[in-house]
C-alpha cells in the first residue's frame, strides 16, 4: 500500500499552508540554502547548505523517493519547507542541527512543532480557498 | 495437512458496515468560528448521501447490493495461517493475516474507493476528482469509478507523476485521467506553474487542485473523493474485520491480539473496529495501532484540544499532541508530531480500548523480509510495521508458553514500493532511542489550553 497524502498519515494530505505563505507578518526566515541548491554546476561539497541535497528516502505521503532538497524546498509548509521534514530525515543525519542553523528562532519553533489540521477542518478552508481562486478568475475574465 | 487459507463464499460476505460511532463518543471537529463543522460545510465536495455517512451514529449499516457486486471481484480476501512464519519465529502463536493485497489496485483502498463511487453515482454524480502521490489511492478510485460508469480525474503529485508511470498506466487502464499537478488544468495549479514552471509539485497542490475541480463545475455533477481519516473511509473499511471475525468463527478461534499499522487509520480500523465492538461489551482482546517508533504521537503524546498548526489558523481539535512549543533536541529530532491520525481511533487510545505500539523503521523492515522469506508475499512498507509488532507478540508468546491468537491486517503489497528495501539492504536505516524527559517536558505546553472531555463511550 504504498502511497499517498491519503493514504497515510503518513497518509495525512495536508492542505496548503495558506496563513504561512501569505501572511506578511509571519515571519519567513526559511530558506535554508540558496536558490542555486539545485545547479549541478554548484560544488555541494563545498557548501554546507547543500551537503545534504543529494539523500534520497522514501517519503511516507507521497508513497515515493525524494531527495532532501524536494522536502526543503518545493513540500507544502514556509518556503516550501516539508513540515515533516524533521520526522522523515532524522534518522539520515542531524536535521534538526541543520535547521536549527539556518532558520530564524521563530521559523524553528514552528517547524518543530508542525503538524497537519484535521481533514474536515482543512477540507472546509480549502473549499473557501478554491471559491474565492475562482471569483478572482471570473472577475479578472469578465466581460468587458 | 494443516489449513493454511481461510475462505468464505461470496454469498458469506459481511451485508452491513459496522459504525464505531454508534459505540464512542467522540469530540466534534471544530470549524474556523468555533463551531463543529456542519454537514452542509462539506456539500460542496461530498454527496449528501456520504455527509450523511459521516455523521451517522447507526450501529450498522446496509451495504448495498451494488457495492457487494463490485466487492465481491476480490472479496472475501482469504485470512491466511502463517505457518511458516510461525515456524521461522519457533512460536506456539498462531499467526493470521488477512491479505487485503489480492484487490486489483493491491492495497486495502478500494474497500472505501467502491462505495464512495457508488454512492456519488446514485447521488447523480457524473465525475470525481482526487489527489494521489506515488498513485495508489488513484488507482483505487479510478478501478471503483471504472465499475460504476464514472469519470475519474487524478491529479498526480509531479515528483511522483514522473517516477512511476506505470501508476498512471494503471488508472488510465481503469478510465481514470491521471494528470501531472500542477496542471494547467486549475487555476490552483496555473498559480503554482507560474510562480515555478519546473515545480514538482506537492500534495498540498494536488488537494487544491482536486477541490478546485470539484467546486468549480456548475453543473453540480462533480465531486471530490478522499480516502483516509474520516468516519465513512473507517466504516467502509470494516469489512475487513467483519470478514475476519467470520473466518476465524468458522476455524473456532478469537484472536487474543488484533494488530494493524495505524496512518491515517483507515486500515487499522478496518481490522479492528469489529473486534473493538467485541471488547466494548466485555470480550478480552488486545487491540494494537501501530506506527513507526519516530512519530510516537499516540503512544506517548496527551489527549488536548490543540491548533492543528502553530499559527493558530486550524480550529481546535480533540488530538493526541505535543504541543506547538515542543522543540526536539538535534539527537531525536524525528517523529512526536500528531500524525494526521483518525479522530475515531485517537479517541478509543485515550479511553484505554486499544493499546498503540510503536516499532522502528528498522524492525519493520526486518519483520517484512522475514515475512518474505517464509510467507512469499512482500509486504508494503506500511504494512511491516504491523508485522513488526505481530513478530515481537509471537515471540512473547514462545517465552511465556503461551499459544496466543494474533490477527494482523496486511493492508497492501510492496511491489511498486521496493525502493525502501533497497535501502534496507544497503544498510542505510537506523534507529535512535526516545528521550522520556523531553516527552514529559513537553507537555507543559498545555496548562492554559481547553481540555477536551475525557468522554467515556461505557
Amino acid at each position: 500500500m504504498a502511497d499517498t497524502g491519503q493514504d497515510h498519515a503518513p497518509d495525512t494530505a495536508v492542505a496548503p499552508d495558506p496563513d504561512h505563505a501569505m501572511d506578511p507578518a509571519v515571519d519567513h526566515a526559511v530558506d535554508p540554502a540558496p536558490d542555486h541548491a539545485m545547479d549541478p554546476a554548484v560544488d555541494h561539497a563545498v557548501d554546507p547548505a547543500l551537503a545534504h541535497d543529494h539523500r534520497e528516502r522514501r517519503c511516507p505521503r507521497l508513497g515515493s523517493p525524494v531527495s532532501f532538497a524536494y522536502c526543503r524546498r518545493h513540500a507544502d509548509g514556509e518556503g516550501g519547507l516539508c513540515w515533516k521534514a524533521l520526522d522523515c530525515w532524522w534518522e539520515d543525519f542531524d536535521v534538526a542541527a541543520y535547521f536549527r542553523a539556518r532558520l530564524s528562532p521563530a521559523a524553528w519553533e514552528r517547524l518543530a512543532a508542525a503538524r497537519p489540521p484535521s481533514k474536515p477542518a482543512s477540507l472546509v478552508a480549502l473549499i473557501a480557498a478554491a471559491r474565492q481562486r475562482l471569483a478572482t478568475d471570473d472577475d479578472n475574465n469578465g466581460p468587458e | 495437512m494443516e489449513v493454511r487459507k481461510v475462505l468464505l463464499k461470496e454469498d458469506e460476505i459481511p451485508r452491513q458496515w459496522y459504525n464505531i460511532l454508534a459505540d464512542i463518543k467522540i469530540n466534534p471537529p471544530l470549524g474556523p468560528d468555533g463551531n463543529p463543522v456542519k454537514p452542509e460545510d462539506l456539500a460542496p465536495v461530498f454527496p449528501m448521501n456520504l455527509i450523511e455517512q459521516e455523521m451517522s451514529d447507526q450501529r450498522w449499516i446496509d451495504i448495498p447490493d451494488e457495492v457487494l457486486r463490485v466487492l465481491t471481484i476480490w472479496r472475501p480476501s482469504p485470512l491466511v495461517r502463517a505457518l511458516s512464519l510461525e515456524k521461522a519465529l519457533k512460536t506456539p502463536a498462531r499467526i493470521y493475516f488477512k491479505n487485503e493485497s489480492v484487490s486489483p489496485p493491491g492495497s486495502h483502498k478500494p474497500n472505501t474507493a467502491v462505495p464512495q463511487a457508488y454512492y456519488n453515482k446514485v447521488f447523480g454524480i457524473k465525475k470525481m476528482t482526487t489527489e494521489t502521490g506515488a498513485g495508489q489511492w488513484g488507482s483505487a478510485l479510478s478501478f471503483a469509478c471504472c465499475q460504476f460508469g464514472l469519470e475519474c480525474k487524478v491529479y498526480m503529485v509531479r515528483v511522483s507523476f514522473d517516477q512511476k508511470p506505470y501508476r498512471k498506466a494503471m488508472m488510465e487502464s481503469w478510465g481514470g485521467r491521471c494528470v501531472a499537478s500542477p496542471s494547467a488544468e486549475t487555476k490552483a495549479g496555473r498559480d503554482a506553474l507560474e510562480r515555478d514552471p519546473n515545480t514538482p509539485g506537492s500534495l498540498g497542490i494536488a488537494i487544491s487542485e482536486a477541490i478546485e475541480a470539484a467546486v468549480s463545475d456548475t453543473s453540480g455533477q462533480t465531486r471530490y473523493s478522499l480516502g483516509s481519516v474520516l468516519n465513512h473511509v473507517m466504516l467502509h473499511q470494516t469489512i475487513m474485520g467483519l470478514e475476519a471475525k467470520k473466518q476465524l468463527d468458522l476455524i473456532g478461534e478469537y484472536p487474543d491480539i488484533v494488530i494493524g499499522c495505524a496512518g491515517g487509520g483507515s486500515n487499522f480500523a478496518g481490522i479492528a473496529f469489529p473486534f473493538v465492538c467485541d471488547k466494548i461489551n466485555g470480550r478480552q482482546v488486545e487491540i494494537y495501532p501501530v506506527e513507526p517508533a519516530a512519530c510516537p504521537t499516540l503512544t506517548r503524546a496527551p489527549f488536548v484540544y490543540d491548533h492543528g498548526d502553530t499559527a493558530r489558523y486550524t480550529p481546535l481539535l480533540p488530538m493526541h499532541s505535543l504541543g506547538h512549543a515542543f522543540v526536539p533536541p538535534p539527537f531525536h529530532a524525528g517523529g512526536l508530531r500528531y500524525h494526521g491520525m483518525a479522530p475515531t481511533v485517537s479517541q478509543l487510545a485515550m479511553e484505554g480500548i486499544i493499546a498503540p505500539r510503536s516499532v522502528t523503521q528498522l524492525s519493520a523492515y526486518e519483520a517484512g523480509v522475514l515475512v518474505a522469506r517464509s510467507e512469499g508475499h512482500i509486504p508494503a512498507p506500511e504494512t511491516t510495521h504491523a508485522l513488526a509488532c505481530a513478530v515481537e507478540e509471537a515471540h512473547k508468546a514462545r517465552e511465556e508458553g503461551k499459544e496466543k491468537v494474533i490477527l494482523v491486517n496486511w493492508s497492501g503489497h510492496g511491489l511498486l514500493d521496493l525502493g525502501a528495501y533497497e535501502r534496507y539492504f544497503a544498510h542505510e536505516l537506523q534507529d535512535y532511542p526516545l528521550d522520556e524527559a523531553v516527552m514529559a517536558e513537553s507537555v507543559k505546553v498545555f496548562a492554559n489550553h481547553p481540555r477536551p472531555a475525557a468522554l467515556k463511550s461505557r
